[in-house]
């Protein structure tokens, strides 16, 4: 055993006062102020069918929306759906929504990222703005992605949400969330995904307008606190 | 250092004095025993993390094998509150903010400038300085942001399935891959985050870094060199544990790889990495040896006298 030197009592016990302030101060300035108190079950409000979509049963299995491969643990969000829809054309489109509150460690995870790990290479990744946000005409920025893989190739089209942000660059995600964090409030996030599987380069640039058309059209049909997840 | 300032020396015949030491644990354990478990429940069980209980458990009997040594050293106490309270504060300040917005990594990483600022405080300058590598290899127990993880284990996956591939189909097997799934014969691997090897990097290195530490190899060329050349000797081992697997699984069939040899390929994996380092190690010590050998005779004398006493 260590014999222990003496230490000074007052200095010990400033010290443990000082570590006491700082547990209680970070319990203190913990956020607690959730963006979206009681959100809406996207399971129930996405409508099975709306326009000239309706949900159908597929045979694919989706990309996954995590990165890691222990879902229980690294499961980043609260809510998530994943569906396949139909028109009367036959065209097939698959969707895709997570959603959570937004701490530093727990964050949207970006589709490129995920698509890479499952083994598709990503061939373009092109900024674009939808405009999705129905009455203000601001646009909502998001991404066009084509995703190769042996196994086929997928058009993709999605914007990623935290909070009022509509951003790639995940430091800036991250700045954001902290300087709500700081205000005491968790910010909620969502990722609205559309993809269709493609044969080529030529086919995606087909898909993605037929994407993007798919989710406005989604959007503007939910009800309005489901909408409020979807964009803000 | 003040000449005035109040100096004596760790004495061993001066008895316990254990009430303050009692106090500033407490005080120590309201800020960091919430942290620790939260990381036992969190992310440390995850396979990604799962070095973190080794670091700390490491790091832990560091502090106290070294904090023994520091007894027996005889070195002056000097307290530097000049140095240590800013350094202290700063680290809690550090805690509130990691811990508030639950940005882990710096949660995680005040517990060294907290650590610090209090040998600092009750020790002084050359206590701290003796205690340089407990503050150095805490770093290992810092958990890392999932976003690094994410962005160091999807290249070392991929490299790891694309190396493992190669030496396969270079021994003649059927083998094929598309990302990080490998298909050999009628079934397909899929290389896991825990394959990739991240963790089994930080904890090679970190064992080496300590073996290097407690052996007090005398070169710091060797030293340095046996550090960066952890890092292939990590990837080779990972290598051979996804051959080793896909092996198994060819040629026992699926069940096999799913069963205690996937364990056992986790063994094999730091036997290889054993048998490398210390390979290394003597390949190291031959080159550097000619120049270092009076050194190293002086040195094991010193010991084999130690030893006697």
């Amino acid at each position: 055993m260590i014999r222990l030197p003496s230490i000074s009592l007052p200095v010990s016990l400033l010290i443990a006062l000082l570590s006491v302030g700082a547990a209680v101060g970070a319990v203190l300035a913990t956020p607690r102020i959730m963006a979206v108190a009681s959100p809406p079950s996207l399971d129930e409000t996405i409508p099975r069918q709306f326009g000239d979509w309706k949900e159908k049963s597929s045979p694919y299995v989706q990309v996954a929306l995590a990165t890691g491969d222990e879902p229980n643990m690294e499961q980043p969000y609260d809510q998530i759906l994943m569906r396949t829809y139909v028109n009367s054309k036959g065209q097939t489109v698959m969707l895709a929504l997570a959603w959570g509150r937004q701490q530093q460690d727990v964050k949207v995870h970006r589709p490129d990222l995920c698509y890479l790990v499952q083994g598709y290479k990503i061939a373009s990744l092109e900024s674009t703005a939808f405009a999705a946000k129905a009455g203000t005409g601001d646009p909502v920025y998001g991404k066009h992605m084509l995703a190769t893989s042996n196994s086929g190739d997928e058009a993709v089209s999605y914007w990623i949400r935290v909070g009022n942000l509509y951003s790639d660059d995940p430091l800036a995600a991250r700045f954001y969330i902290f300087r709500e964090g700081l205000a005491g409030r968790v910010p909620d996030g969502i990722l609205v995904r559309a993809s269709q599987r493609v044969n080529d380069a030529q086919d995606a640039q087909q898909a993605w307008p037929l994407l993007d058309s798919f989710l406005m059209e989604l959007a503007s049909v939910v009800p309005a606190p489901s909408r409020d997840l979807m964009i803000r | 250092m003040r000449l005035d300032a109040p100096v004596s020396r760790f004495d061993p015949s001066s008895g316990p004095v254990v009430l303050p030491w009692l106090i500033l644990f407490a005080g120590l354990c309201a800020v960091y025993v919430p942290s620790f478990v939260g990381l036992f429940n969190g992310i440390w069980s995850t396979d990604r993390q799962a070095h973190g209980p080794i670091m700390l458990g490491v790091a832990l009997w560091l502090l106290y094998f070294k904090a023994r040594s520091l007894a027996h050293a005889g070195i002056r106490i000097a307290p530097a509150h000049a140095a240590g309270w800013p350094v202290l504060i700063c680290g809690l300040l550090f805690y509130v903010l990691g811990r508030s917005q639950s940005f882990i990594f710096f949660e995680v990483a005040s517990l060294i400038p907290v650590l610090l600022g209090v040998v600092l405080i009750f020790f002084g300058r050359d206590a701290a300085k003796r205690l340089w590598f407990v503050f150095f290899f805490l770093l290992f127990v810092i958990p890392l942001p999932g976003s690094v993880v994410d962005a160091m284990t999807q290249p070392m996956k991929i490299l790891v399935s694309y190396l493992a591939e190669h030496v396969l189909y270079w021994l003649g097997y059927p083998v094929a891959r598309a990302g990080v799934v490998i298909s050999i014969g009628p079934y397909q691997l899929l290389v896991a985050d825990a394959c990739a090897g991240l963790n089994s990097l930080f904890t090679l290195e970190a064992l080496g870094l300590l073996y290097m530490n407690v052996v007090r190899h005398e070169s710091v060329f060797r030293n340095a060199a046996l550090a960066l050349l952890i890092i292939p000797i990590s990837l080779a081992s990972n290598v051979t544990r996804v051959m080793v697997l896909s092996l198994i699984t060819y040629h026992l069939g699926d069940a096999a790889g799913r069963s205690f040899l996937h364990g056992f390929s986790g063994m094999a994996l730091f036997l290889t990495a054993l048998l490398l380092i210390m390979g290394t190690d003597s390949l190291l010590r031959k080159f550097t040896g000619a120049r270092s050998k009076n050194a190293a005779m002086r040195r094991l004398q010193g010991k084999s006298v130690g030893h006697e006493t």
